[in-house]
């Protein structure tokens, strides 16, 4: 990031800012021009078109939403002196955040993985992030077998991979009519955690 | 989703699909569905507000119809199956054929309608229905299956409704990183899951 064009930054960390607190299809770029107080000519010149720059925020949101995942993973494999502290300090992260005001977030995950699947630029910047995250939870479970706290019978890339496509995939509850109870999904997940994945 | 409707509109529609599967839908103009379905472009108009209803319709189709397939597969083993045994077994079978890497495809088509419907409230509406469907044709299935003594009766049946759709379809995690999972190890962690959590315990 150090190495962006001191402009081709401002622009792509004012839209990302402004991402935080307005939903994307409002984001214009006569707004981030405004906001950032940098020419329409300059935003030309470092980005090919507006959506270019959009699509550079979402890498950015997404980058910065993996550093903290992995972060919060690190620091739980730190602070864990026991199995029983870390299945508790799991849960959260396995539940997700599922209160109706994230929805809308978890549903922007589903635009980004669809840009990162329908172009080949995406693909490339996004797939590396992601393959970030999938490497970091591995790491989380390996360090668990190792200390005797969970299933070594079971790959931990395929672990990785199971636990996030529950998060990824229960997106489809957000567009029923009606959700799943929170209390019922919560005690499902749980099961497979401490009969599945943590059964040492 | 397409038998209740008049065989006009199951026909555009199908003739939409056919054209999905070999073009992206910003490519399919109603000329080509019109000339494909041999349908008049009065008819069109009379079943669907505009062009792009249309495709919704199609994409909406395309969303559910991997999903009905499966729900098709286990309705016949609730029917077939003798045993928990044979269940256990039927649904691994189910799980491999709907998470092989043939159906890298199949998931693409169904995260980039999500997308679509995430910003048009017409085709959201649509797609709500449908996963609604969905998930409560899983959940009677589940419920069955926890009657007969086959399915885990621990489980909320709709929570395990949901399951098996999540990891089906966010597996797409796996599929645009430089490097992907085993899938033996895959399924090895998901034969487990079925086993221990959402099937009835088997000696």
């Amino acid at each position: 990031m150090s190495a962006l064009h001191p402009t081709k930054e401002l622009l792509i960390s004012t839209a990302f800012e402004l991402s935080l607190i307005r939903p994307l299809s409002e984001i214009t770029s006569d707004l981030v021009l405004e906001v950032s107080g940098i020419s329409k000519g300059s935003l030309y010149h470092h980005f090919e078109d507006f959506g270019d720059l959009m699509e550079q925020v979402q890498v950015r949101a997404l980058s910065i939403f993996t550093d903290s995942q992995i972060q919060g993973l690190q620091e739980l494999m730190a602070s864990s002196k026991t199995k029983a502290e870390f299945l508790q300090g799991l849960r959260p992260i396995s539940h997700g955040n599922r209160s109706p005001d994230v929805g809308a977030a978890r549903l922007a995950r589903i635009d980004s993985i669809s840009k990162a699947l329908s172009s080949t630029r995406m693909r490339e910047k996004k797939g590396l992030i992601q393959q970030r995250i999938t490497n970091a939870i591995a790491e989380i479970f390996r360090e668990a077998i190792r200390r005797g706290w969970a299933n070594s019978d079971l790959d931990p890339m395929a672990v990785s991979v199971f636990l996030q496509s529950l998060s990824i995939g229960s997106v489809v509850d957000i567009l029923a009519p009606t959700q799943v109870e929170p209390e019922a999904w919560f005690t499902l997940i749980d099961l497979i955690l401490s009969e599945v994945i943590l059964d040492s | 989703m397409l038998s209740s409707f008049h065989p006009t509109k199951k026909s555009l529609i199908k003739s939409a699909i056919v054209l999905l599967d070999t073009h992206p839908s910003s490519e399919i103009t109603s000329e080509q569905v019109l000339e494909l379905s041999g349908i008049s472009k009065g008819s069109l108009y009379h079943h669907f507000d505009d062009f792009s209803e249309l495709m919704e319709y199609a994409l909406v189709y395309m969303f559910s119809r991997y999903v009905d397939q499966s729900i098709e597969a286990f309705h016949q083993l609730l029917i077939v199956c003798k045993s928990p045994q044979d269940f256990l077994l039927g649904v691994k079978e189910i799980t491999r054929a709907t998470q092989s890497p043939a159906m890298r495809n199949m998931r693409t088509v169904r995260i980039n309608a999500i997308a679509q419907a995430i910003t048009n409230q017409r085709m959201r509406t649509l797609m709500s229905a449908e996963q609604g469907r969905l998930t409560d044709s899983f959940t009677d299935l589940f419920r069955e299956a926890q009657e007969k003594g086959w399915g885990s009766k621990k489980i909320d049946p709709r929570a395990a409704a949901l399951l098996v759709q999540s990891y089906t379809i966010g597996r797409v995690i796996d599929d645009f990183t430089p490097e992907h999972i085993d899938m033996d190890r895959w399924f090895q962690a998901v034969d487990l899951v079925l086993e221990r959590i959402l099937c009835a315990q088997v000696a």
